[in-house]
């Protein structure tokens, strides 16, 4: 389905949605507060965007690199082409240890392998522990904000689902409560944990290491209590060195939330004595917009969401408008690359105002991509016909002065005798809360023509 | 082929030009240091104690309601022992834990632990309240000079900038999600 018709659902809750719409943009105020508070923040930004260029550039040697590091380390390395493969090899990790119950933090490349289906499927126990994703998961829902898993859903609605899983007063909404159930129940699930499953937000080449930040802690509780350790990493996560997380670490947050820094920035080297790690380097689609070059530096994305904040579509569409797994302006970007035909109408789902670029850390240039993707779509007859007709035809008016001087005095003329229904018809969403504007009777140059010459 | 042969291949293939990799500048830093991160890390829900006199008679205060204490620190004995913290089930009772920071950053309140000063990794998250100790010299401006000052990298080591929380309903905050839910630092 297009994304304007699954925003159609969304926008039915106006309450809601402009709830979300005005919490999203109170997240990209404190963003703005927060990177004015570091003077050399742009100057991060453009040194953020040059080593993302050198890793993608040499991404090759890096990953042998950072194999070769972790080995040494004691880190079991896999590598996975692509989602099916990955969860395969998280799979016989569970099944060589005869594991049953594991607790996962947050990961978007999990999501985007569907890990939890995957598993749940063959049996196995999966618990999200991020408080918002353990939320979406009890509603059987994915993500619909990488960073705010729940970002679409009120309190109430958390209320229903905890009463009914973890058996929480009826009717009582109160955040405070609701979290301290919430931990109260992931504490079992975490001291009984045979697996801890994680993403990765950087992996380091030079030292075969990897850092995961999160504000709950969730990633530390599970892995540290855990005899098994598995940590999922996209292989564009990559960074060269040890002392670039200086530059990434001090943009995440600030971008994403506007904190300073995430609680916990917890820095992967070796496993405990009586631990196992694993770490599962994976593909899925990564070289191939690597080869694109137009799309090549969407592959810098840190995921912090800061372009989904600003984005005034996505705040006012929420993400499962998207029908991705990373939705907002830099799902557009990347999605379409996965399967350009379910996610044609993705590129199409912006103004192309450019706040996403501007806010991004690791400056990708979005709004541009958005732009090259709607060509490509085009060239490849994919975008809808009434849009392409209605160009054909402009393209042909605008080109003749005499054409586009003619039909405008028809214009004129049958705005003001046209029933409302041409433009208040179902076949065009444009004119769903808009009406016909009050024709001017001449044209600028009738005008000019009369009263200057 | 392996999947690891095939996805190198498919790079390259590509046959890119290397990026250069940019220095990383001398950014300018505070001018106090200690304020600074008093500042920031009291702005994320943690109490800043700046020890005058004994440290250990501070922290003996500080921790005195609390039945299972472990400590990393010199001077403080913990109530439970090595066995007890075998079990999961005794260490889900840790309600105070001591632990020695190595690095603080004033920019945002991130102070370094390395493994060797947590007793077990689980410690400084399990605990219910946890106590970080930082020396005033070790106090750096921002990350750039945290890391430098990381000359030996350890099986795990973590940055911790205050207690755990969350914002995950209605972004309403909450302290204390999964982890520590109060959190004190003693400058020394
Ligand atoms: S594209 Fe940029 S702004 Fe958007 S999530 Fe990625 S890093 Fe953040």
């Amino acid at each position: 389905m297009s994304h304007a018709k699954l925003t159609e659902e969304f926008l039915k809750n106006e309450p809601k949605t402009d709830w979300h719409n005005e919490t999203l943009w109170w997240v990209r105020s404190k963003r703005d507060v927060s990177s004015k508070g570091i003077p050399e923040w742009e100057e991060l930004r453009s040194l953020a965007s040059q080593i993302k260029d050198n890793v993608l550039s040499n991404i090759g040697n890096y990953l042998q690199e950072f194999e070769k590091n972790a080995l040494a380390n004691g880190v079991h390395v896999h590598w996975a082409e692509d989602g099916k493969e990955h969860n395969r090899i998280v799979q016989s990790i569970i099944e060589k240890h005869n594991a049953q119950r594991i607790v996962k933090s947050k990961s978007i490349l999990t999501e985007e392998c569907h890990l939890n289906q995957h598993l749940e499927s063959n049996g196995f126990d999966v618990v999200d522990t991020d408080l918002g994703e353990r939320i979406v998961q009890f509603a059987k829902q994915p993500p619909s904000h990488i960073v705010l898993p729940a970002i679409h859903m009120k309190r109430e609605e958390v209320s229903e689902l905890f009463h009914e899983h973890i058996q929480t007063e009826k009717g009582n909404s109160d955040p405070q409560y609701l979290t301290e159930a919430a931990r109260n129940h992931l504490r079992e699930k975490f001291l009984k944990a045979d697996i801890a499953i994680t993403g990765v937000n950087f992996g380091i080449a030079e030292t075969g290491g990897f850092v995961v930040c999160t504000n709950e802690g969730n990633a530390d509780m599970g892995v540290h209590l855990a005899p098994v350790h598995i940590a999922c990493m996209g292989i564009e996560k990559l960074i060269p060195k040890f002392e670039h997380l200086g530059v990434f670490t001090r943009l995440l947050a600030r971008s994403a939330t506007g904190q300073a820094i995430t609680n916990y920035t917890s820095h992967f080297h070796q496993p405990r004595p009586d631990q196992e790690m694993h770490i599962i380097l994976v593909d899925n689609g990564r070289t191939k917009q690597l080869a694109r070059e137009k799309f090549r530096n969407s592959l810098k994305c840190i995921r912090c969401g800061a372009c989904m904040n600003t984005c005034p579509i996505y705040r006012r569409s929420g993400g499962y408008s998207y029908d991705a797994t990373v939705p907002g302006p830099i799902g557009s970007i990347l999605s379409p690359g996965f399967d350009l035909k379910k996610h044609k109408s993705l590129p199409f789902a912006s103004t192309l105002c450019g706040s996403c670029s501007d806010v991004c850390p690791v400056k990708i240039n979005i709004h541009e991509q958005l732009y090259e993707w709607r060509q490509v779509i085009a060239e490849n007859g994919l975008d809808d016909m009434p849009k392409r007709f209605s160009m054909n035809i402009a393209r042909k008016v605008l080109s003749s002065p005499k054409v586009y001087f003619t039909l405008g005095k028809i214009a004129r003329k049958s705005l003001s005798i046209l029933p409302k229904s041409l433009i208040n018809n179902p076949l065009n969403a444009w004119g769903k809360q808009r009406d016909l504007p009050n024709p001017p009777k001449e044209s600028f140059k009738e005008w000019y023509k009369k009263n200057r010459s | 082929m392996s999947s690891k042969e095939n996805i190198l291949k498919r790079i390259s293939d590509l046959d890119l030009q290397p990026a250069r990799l940019p220095e990383i500048p001398q950014f300018e830093g505070f001018d106090n240091l200690i304020d600074t991160i008093t500042k920031t890390l009291e702005g994320s829900h943690v109490k800043v104690t700046s020890v005058k006199g004994n440290l250990i008679d501070s922290i003996k205060q500080e921790i005195s309601e609390y039945e299972y204490v472990v400590s990393a620190v010199k001077g403080i004995d913990s109530t439970m022992n090595e066995e007890d913290l075998k079990s999961k089930d005794s260490l889900n009772k840790v309600e105070a834990m001591i632990i020695n920071g190595k690095v603080g950053v004033a920019e945002n309140g991130a102070i370094w632990v390395p493994e060797s000063n947590m007793s077990q990794r689980i410690l400084p998250f399990i605990t219910l309240h946890l106590f970080v100790v930082i020396q005033k010299e070790s106090i750096v401006s921002n990350m750039h000079e945290a890391y430098s000052k990381i000359s030996e990298i350890p099986g795990f080591g973590l940055f911790v900038a205050g207690p755990s929380k969350t914002a995950d309903i209605e972004q309403s905050l909450v302290v204390g999600a999964h982890g520590p839910k109060r959190m004190t630092v003693f400058i020394v």
